[in-house]
Formats: structure tokens, C-alpha cells, sequence
């Protein structure tokens, strides 16, 4: 509460002294105010008590312990979602030669010139991979000038979509120092793998 | 002695259930306390009562949460140090023999700081079944001329807020509160902890209010002024003006006859002269109440 000041004191006195004078002859109940009083203060009191109880008893209770299954079930999560980002960690570092094929969908970032050619790919084989029978391989190897030779390995039945896949590969893999197998499936997929090439 | 017995307490205390432990750590921390506070200036001493106002922190600070109504939640923090306050000044008379700690706690200091701060901001308490009674007869057209606190907060609310309002007050209700706090329309302004009188009136006060003559109409102007500003107290103001200066009774007499302490008279005075110089006004004192 504010201090008063001494202008309040005056104040005070004076009222002090002027009240009865002032309600003197009055029209007041004054057993009804003090009923009401009661009846308000009767009423605040119970609900201090009720929120004082509802509190001291929140505040006394430890931590509410969960079932032991909740931790089991909370620690399997963990180990899953650890195993998984450990295993997506490995997925994303450089592939081992010959033995690991990039699949596009699998990637969200790639990080390697194998993953970026796959991506790079994919995007336009998807859109003729339908009119292929079958898978088209075809094999890229750098040149001085920072082109790429292009062989194809096995055609897709289709001439015409043989002949964009070359034209693709050749394209895309142009600057590229290593040489790749590009597999063209029939599904829109490309996968790239360091090729292992046995020179004649 | 004194360490033996509150080594032998500890050990007790080691076997009893949680729910007990803060409540009976606070209890030993006191005796310690009280066991040195005979000697002032002691650093032990000092750290046992910081150890004391920091459990009490918590509980105090959630009953205030619980209790103050949204629009008074800014003044939480002046309200727990208040009580702190209190708990410091008042903790020399714990008597650990006649109640447990956190029950003296409730009755010697946060009730009577509460209830001031309720009387301070002019909140009155209201039982929640009438109001929602009253919300719904207006919502259905069937609202009659204000006659109480009640009806008056009901005429206060704007249509389109008669719903929202029927539907806080019906969760609050199976939350099981049973009443609620609101301010009376007819009050004067909150009196904020750290507002003295109201915005401005400071500067009244500072005028000449010395005598001015006094004539038979202008007393009865005077009676009519006063006689409508006791509307503007919460009942336990007007209690206790009218019982001391209509009723001609003591501080002590009507502190019996209401079932309150006459320190809380004291209290509720105090405060309805605050509120009556501020609804009055400086003219009042200056035309009705001249300085002698």
C-alpha cells in the first residue's frame, strides 16, 4: 500500500472530524452492511481456502511418475530415430566403389557428384522413361577437352528414347572426372555407379 | 539440545511420505531459524530465512495465480512480495506447537494481503450461480433494472459479450469454483499498489483547502454528497465508517460485532478514507470539511 503523505493525513483528520456531523440523522442500515459484509467475506474466505488447499497439494506432489512402459517405449523411440540418422549419415558419404547404387528418391540432399548427376538425370528421363521397354545402360568416361565419351551399353528398345538418354548423359556428365554406369529404368529412376571398366 | 532435537526431527522426517516433505522441511528450517534468531546479524540466521521465503515463494505465487482475476495478474509480482514481506516481519510469532506451517502461513499472511489487495482494487466476491443466472435472463430479454452488484456487472457487458461470458463462467463452474472476483462497476478506479490516490489527484491536493464559511444549505449539499459516495465503498468500508461515526461504536466493539480483528477495522478504515477523499474530491473538503 502507498505511503500517505501528509496532505493525506490532514485530509483524514478532517474527515475524521466532519463524518459525524455528516451522516448524523441519516437513513442507514448499518446491520445489513455488516450482514453483507459477512456474507462476502464468508464466501471469499471459502474460496481462499478451496484454491489454498487445491495448491498446497499440487505443489506437495513429486512429479507425477509415468509408467515404466512410457520409458521403455520413449528410450525405443530414441534408439530408432538414432539407428536411422546414423544409417541416413552413412547413406549420404561417398559411395564405395562398384557396390552401392544411388536410388534419387532417397536423397534429399545430395552431396555427391554421383547424387547430383542421378538428380540432374532423373529429372529429364522421367518424362520418356514410360515409352522405354526395358532399362537403358549406358557408360560415360571424361575427355581432356571436358566433354564426356558416351557408349551405350544396352539399348532400351526404344531408338528414340535410347538416342536422348545419350544425348543426356553425354550432356550432364560433361566436366565429370570419374566414369559412371548410368542405368536408365523403365520406372523414371537413374541410378549412377562409378563404373568398372575393363579396358580392352 | 537445540541440534540434537532437530537432528532427531531429520531423521523422522526421512521415513515420511513426499507430499510431507517441503511442508516439513519449512517447519524445521523455522525452528532452526527461531533458534537463532535471538541473535541479530547472524549470517546463518539470514540464510535459514532466505531459505524459508524461497519455499514459500511457489506456493504463495500459484495461490495468487489461481485467485486474481486475468485483468489484476500484473500486479502478481508486487502482491508475492507483499506477502513475503510479511512472512519476513511475522515470522517471530510462528508458534509451531499450535498449527502447521503452511496453515499460519494462509491465515497470518497470504489472507490478509490478499483480502487488502480485494478492498485496495474494490474487488468484490460474487457467487457464480446468480451471475450466470442473471447472464442468461438478460440474454433472453428478461433483465431487470440493476438492483445489486450483480445486475450492475450484468448491465456493464455489451451483447455480444453475454455469450462468451455464460460460457468462461459455466467451464469455471465445473472447474468447481464456486464464486468469482470482479471489480464493482460503481467503484472508483483500481487503486494500483503503486498508484496512491488516482491519476492527477496529487496535484489537487496541493491547492488551498483551507476554511471556507459553512451555511445550513451547503450542509445539507455536503450530507447529500457524502451520503452518495458511500455508495462508491465495498461493503466492509461502509461497514465500518458507519459503525464508527453513525454507529457511535469502538474500533474494538465493531471489530467484535463483525467477527474481525480490530487491526482489519483499522485496515478497511484506512482504506475507505482513501476511497472516499478520491471519489469526494478537493472541493468537497475545500465547501464541507474546511480546516479548522
Amino acid at each position: 500500500m502507498a505511503p500517505s503523505t501528509p496532505d493525506d493525513n490532514l485530509l483524514q483528520q478532517r474527515l475524521e472530524r466532519g463524518l459525524p456531523r455528516l451522516l448524523a440523522g441519516g437513513n442507514f442500515d448499518h446491520r445489513r452492511d455488516i450482514d453483507e459484509f459477512l456474507a462476502e467475506d464468508a464466501l471469499l474466505d471459502e474460496e481462499i481456502d478451496r484454491v489454498w488447499d487445491q495448491v498446497t497439494a499440487q505443489q506437495a506432489q513429486p512429479q507425477p511418475r509415468r509408467p515404466i512402459w512410457w520409458g521403455m517405449a520413449a528410450a525405443g523411440v530414441v534408439a530408432v530415430l538414432g539407428m536411422g540418422g546414423f544409417l541416413g549419415l552413412m547413406r549420404g558419404q561417398s559411395p564405395t566403389p562398384g557396390t552401392d547404387l544411388l536410388r534419387l528418391q532417397n536423397l534429399r540432399r545430395p552431396a555427391t557428384p554421383a547424387q547430383a548427376l542421378a538428380q540432374r538425370l532423373e529429372e529429364r528421363w522421367s518424362t520418356v522413361a514410360h515409352r522405354a521397354p526395358r532399362a537403358a545402360v549406358i557408360q560415360t568416361r571424361p575427355q581432356n577437352a571436358g566433354g564426356a565419351a558416351v557408349v551405350l551399353l544396352q539399348s532400351s528398345g526404344e531408338p528414340s528414347v535410347d538416342r536422348m538418354a545419350v544425348a543426356v548423359a553425354g550432356e550432364l556428365a560433361a566436366g565429370a572426372k570419374d566414369q559412371w554406369t548410368l542405368t536408365f529404368e523403365t520406372d523414371g529412376r537413374v541410378q549412377v555407379s562409378e563404373a568398372v571398366v575393363s579396358r580392352p | 539440545m537445540q541440534n540434537l532435537r532437530l537432528n532427531d526431527r531429520s531423521r523422522l522426517d526421512a521415513g515420511e511420505s513426499p507430499s510431507l516433505g517441503r511442508q516439513s522441511r519449512v517447519q524445521r528450517l523455522v525452528q532452526q531459524w527461531q533458534g537463532l534468531a535471538a541473535e541479530p546479524g547472524n549470517v546463518r540466521s539470514r540464510t535459514l530465512q532466505s531459505e524459508i521465503l524461497r519455499l514459500c515463494e511457489p506456493l504463495i505465487r500459484q495461490f495468487l495465480v489461481q485467485m486474481l482475476a486475468e485483468d489484476s495478474l500484473g500486479e502478481l509480482d508486487d502482491l508475492v512480495n507483499l506477502t513475503l514481506c510479511r512472512v519476513e516481519n511475522k515470522l517471530g510469532t510462528y508458534d509451531s506447537t499450535k498449527s502447521a506451517f503452511e496453515s499460519w502461513l494462509k491465515y497470518q499472511c497470504v489472507r490478509p494481503i490478499f483480502k487488502q489487495h480485494l478492498e485496495e482494487i474494490g474487488y468484490r466476491t460474487i457467487r457464480l450461480d446468480p451471475y450466470i443466472a442473471a447472464l442468461q435472463a438478460r440474454l433472453e430479454g428478461r433483465q431487470a433494472p440493476p438492483a445489486n452488484l450483480i445486475g450492475r456487472l450484468v448491465e456493464g457487458l455489451d451483447e455480444a459479450q453475454l455469450r462468451p461470458e455464460i460460457a468462461k463462467m459455466r467451464q469455471m463452474q465445473h472447474a468447481g469454483r464456486k464464486v468469482i472476483l470482479r471489480r464493482d462497476p460503481r467503484l472508483v478506479p483500481a487503486l494500483s499498489l503503486n498508484c496512491p490516490i488516482c491519476p492527477g489527484a496529487e496535484k489537487e491536493e496541493g491547492f488551498d483547502v483551507a476554511a471556507a464559511p459553512l451555511h445550513q444549505s451547503m450542509d445539507d449539499g455536503c450530507r447529500e454528497r457524502l451520503h452518495q459516495s458511500l455508495e462508491a465503498l465495498t461493503p466492509g468500508e461502509r461497514m465500518v465508517v458507519l459503525g464508527l461515526y453513525f454507529g457511535n461504536r469502538s474500533r474494538k466493539e465493531l471489530a467484535e460485532e463483525a467477527g474481525i480483528s480490530t487491526a482489519r477495522v483499522s485496515q478497511l478504515l484506512h482504506q475507505a478514507y482513501k476511497r472516499l477523499r478520491t471519489v469526494l474530491g478537493i472541493g468537497f473538503f475545500r465547501d464541507c470539511l474546511p480546516d479548522e
